[in-house]
């Protein structure tokens, strides 16, 4: 999958370990979402939405 | 930031789930440590051949003792208080690969374990059940963790 978090994370200023703490995962799960390595579970990504204030659809996109 | 994260300060050690600062909980896990190993000791000592009971006691209980600590601690800790633990580990990337991992080890256990019954089986070869069960028990972690690291390396 292709998302647009690292883009949308750095217009927060956020760093990776705060995207973590605010999902509750690791932050190893948020590198290896941010590279498409790992999809996201569907509450995670309800939660990601959720933190940037958009849809799911507008995070991730089928490569 | 939730309220758990935002509330407390979290910790290397952490904090009892049952009230209380890192003191409680370290207390807590070498109570539960001293129990366990002077239980394994006098098992042992019990079982042993008899002399040299206070000795089989000793080593059995000091072995015994840094794994209760240890299982103490993970008995006792609140998850949510430990420093760079995640809420949800469940939902994190280290699930899955646990999760690969166990699959893995589960087809290397079938294998291992069938061609070495067979091989026992053709041969009439006769070997020690404890140290066969033990053999077992390493190359299960062994393989554990081999694959769990390859599942982590594939990833980062």
């Amino acid at each position: 999958m292709r998302n647009s978090l690292p883009e949308r994370r750095h217009a927060l200023g956020w760093s990776q370990q705060r995207l973590a703490d605010e999902l509750g995962v690791s932050r190893q799960t948020v590198i290896s979402i941010e590279k498409g390595r790992f999809d996201p579970s569907l509450p995670v990504a309800f939660r990601l939405a959720g933190v940037f204030g958009c849809t799911i659809e507008e995070l991730f996109s089928p490569e | 930031m939730n309220d758990t994260t935002a509330s407390a300060p979290r910790t290397r050690l952490g904090r009892s789930r049952w009230g209380g600062g890192a003191a409680a909980l370290v207390l807590g896990a070498l109570l539960i440590a001293l129990v366990l190993a002077g239980s394994m000791g006098a098992l042992y000592a019990w079982l042993g051949e008899s002399g040299g009971g206070r000795l089989r006691f000793a080593v059995m209980a000091a072995v015994t003792l840094p794994i209760g600590l240890a299982l103490g601690w993970a008995l006792l800790v609140d998850r949510s208080s430990v420093r760079g633990a995640a809420e949800r580990p469940e939902e994190s990337v280290e699930s899955a690969w646990y999760q690969q991992a166990a699959e893995g080890t589960m087809r290397d256990m079938l294998i291992t374990l069938g061609l070495g019954a067979a091989a026992f089986s053709i041969t009439g070869l006769q070997v020690d059940s404890g140290m066969l069960l033990a053999g077992a028990v390493t190359l299960m972690m062994l393989s554990f963790l081999a694959r769990y690291q390859l599942a982590k390396r594939a990833d980062a």
